[in-house]
């Protein structure tokens, strides 16, 4: 809502919005009944949770498509998702029930280097702006604490009972959380507060002087 | 609850998961942190950067403008110790021509007041040249050097000579005369200041770089002492060198040849620069 109301966005927040809205959808699809009451078919529970690695990372790949420079490192996004997005595709489909830790796995790792590349862009980048001041660096950092604190978990989440997954499943949650804490705090930044803390370096500046 | 209930697990899997949650959360904040401090760094050092060079503009700014008074008041001097009191006896003559009704004094007074306003005349003629040779403007940057050596030779104690191997094709007006201008101070100070014998200047082009190299045999100064004396208060002359030298976006380098027997200046300008960069 607040995103909604708080000025123009660029297309960035945009896709993390709709990550944020499909994200909501799925946590109220899982946390009713219908999973529960269906071992198998698209409203399971393992099939929601796998469509929601495709769709997670559509939405991840566009917004680091949208927020990187480098022409060389776009095209290498356009080109690895299709053949991720087909992996996946087709090993959900050829495993139907039970919960898919390759992809994730696959999925958090292609993210994980592209959150490190965002960072290393922005180092390189010679001018006088606070890394911190850009809503993308907060989305950045979200979407790196959820992938690196939720890696471990899916990548052994195949392997464990249903009981042990309902305790670890809190590791998720807590990520979840801290990662629509930095969301929130992207979005709370406006194009007004960016351009202040620009215009305040300048006064720094000129202060030294 | 759920971290004990991991402790007291026996399971590897589980601690596995739990460990590696906690390392991967605290190397993701750790890079976070490092990114952001570094990157603090890196503003702070480039806002310094920019700071020392405005303060190196501002420095030969000032030296420019003080320059510019200094030449200012030399020509206030001239016209007023020189111009003005010839004039003045130029007028006296006359004026006592009204007086005097006897035609052979009047006769030589009028030569008197005529001599002395030929005097005048030449007086601020040598003025004029000394703002703007018009051996430059007419005849370009070869003539007003050579034109330039040719005094300093005739004054005995010095040779000068120059040397335009590739200045077929003029450069636009403003660019020869911020030139000249360089190359006259580098031969006042080395008038001044090194005790040379000889001045030889040459002019060459290399692919788009237009050079110009002054060499002369007396003390002169390494590129080292050039950036220190730029650098200090000092040095007004060479300051102003190095605004004119920005202008034109060229490069100066000074070094002493590897015989250690004379001193070469290089100028190095960019042919392809039409339009004069002006801060």
């Amino acid at each position: 809502m607040f995103f909604l109301f708080s000025g123009k966005k660029d297309r960035t927040l945009w896709v993390i919005f709709f990550y944020c809205l499909y994200t909501f959808l799925n946590d109220c699809l899982l946390m009713s009944s219908i999973p529960k009451r269906m071992t198998t078919g698209i409203l399971s529970r393992n099939w929601l949770l796998n469509i929601f690695t495709v769709v997670e990372f559509i939405l991840f790949a566009s917004f680091f498509y949208l927020a990187l420079q480098k022409k060389l490192v776009r095209k290498t996004i356009l080109v690895i998702s299709p053949i991720f997005l087909f992996f996946t595709i087709f090993y959900n489909f050829s495993t139907v029930t039970t919960f898919q830790s390759i992809p994730i796995t696959i999925e958090g790792i292609l993210i994980l280097c592209l959150c490190i590349y965002y960072f290393f862009e922005q180092l390189n980048q010679m001018n006088n702006e606070f890394i911190y001041a850009k809503p993308e660096f907060w989305a950045v950092a979200g979407i790196m604490l959820y992938l690196a604190g939720t890696f471990f978990l899916f990548v052994q989440a195949g392997q464990l009972s249903s009981s042990t997954q309902k305790t670890f499943w809190v590791i998720n949650l807590g990520c979840n959380v801290l990662k629509n804490i930095m969301f929130a705090v992207a979005f709370s930044i406006k194009k007004n507060n960016y351009q202040n803390l620009r215009s305040n370096s300048r006064i720094s500046q000129t202060q030294l002087n | 609850m759920v971290l004990l209930q991991i402790l007291n697990s026996a399971s590897p899997v589980s601690q596995m998961i739990f460990f590696g949650t906690i390392g991967m959360l605290i190397l993701t904040i750790g890079l976070i942190f490092l990114i952001i401090f570094h990157q603090k760094k890196i503003i702070r050092y480039q806002m310094a950067l920019q700071q020392l060079e405005y303060q190196q503009q501002k420095m030969l700014l000032n030296a420019s403008i003080k320059l510019q008074e200094e030449e200012r008041q030399r020509l206030a001097a001239d016209l007023h110790d020189d111009a003005g009191p010839l004039l003045a006896t130029a007028r006296l003559y006359l004026n006592e021509n009204l007086v005097n009704l006897d035609k052979t004094t009047q006769l030589q007074n009028i030569y008197n007041a005529k001599q002395i306003i030929d005097e005048t005349i030449q007086l601020i003629r040598n003025i004029s040249h000394s703002l703007m040779p018009p051996t430059l403007k007419n005849f370009g940057l070869e003539s007003a050097v050579n034109d330039l050596f040719q005094k300093i030779s005739g004054a005995g104690t010095i040779t000068g000579s120059a040397r335009f191997h590739d200045y077929k094709e003029r450069m636009p007006a403003e660019k020869e005369l911020i030139v000249f201008r360089i190359i006259q101070e580098l031969v006042n100070n080395i008038l001044k200041h090194s005790n040379s014998s000889f001045i030889h200047i040459t002019q060459n082009i290399n692919g788009n770089s237009f050079f110009i190299r002054l060499h002369h045999d007396g003390k002169g100064l390494t590129q080292a002492d050039f950036e220190k004396l730029n650098k200090s208060s000092g040095g007004l002359g060479l300051k102003n060198i190095q605004s004119r030298l920005n202008v034109l976006q060229g490069k100066i380098f000074f070094e002493r040849d590897s015989s250690q027997t004379y001193y070469k200046i290089t100028i190095e300008l960019n042919l392809n620069d039409e339009d004069i960069k002006i801060d």
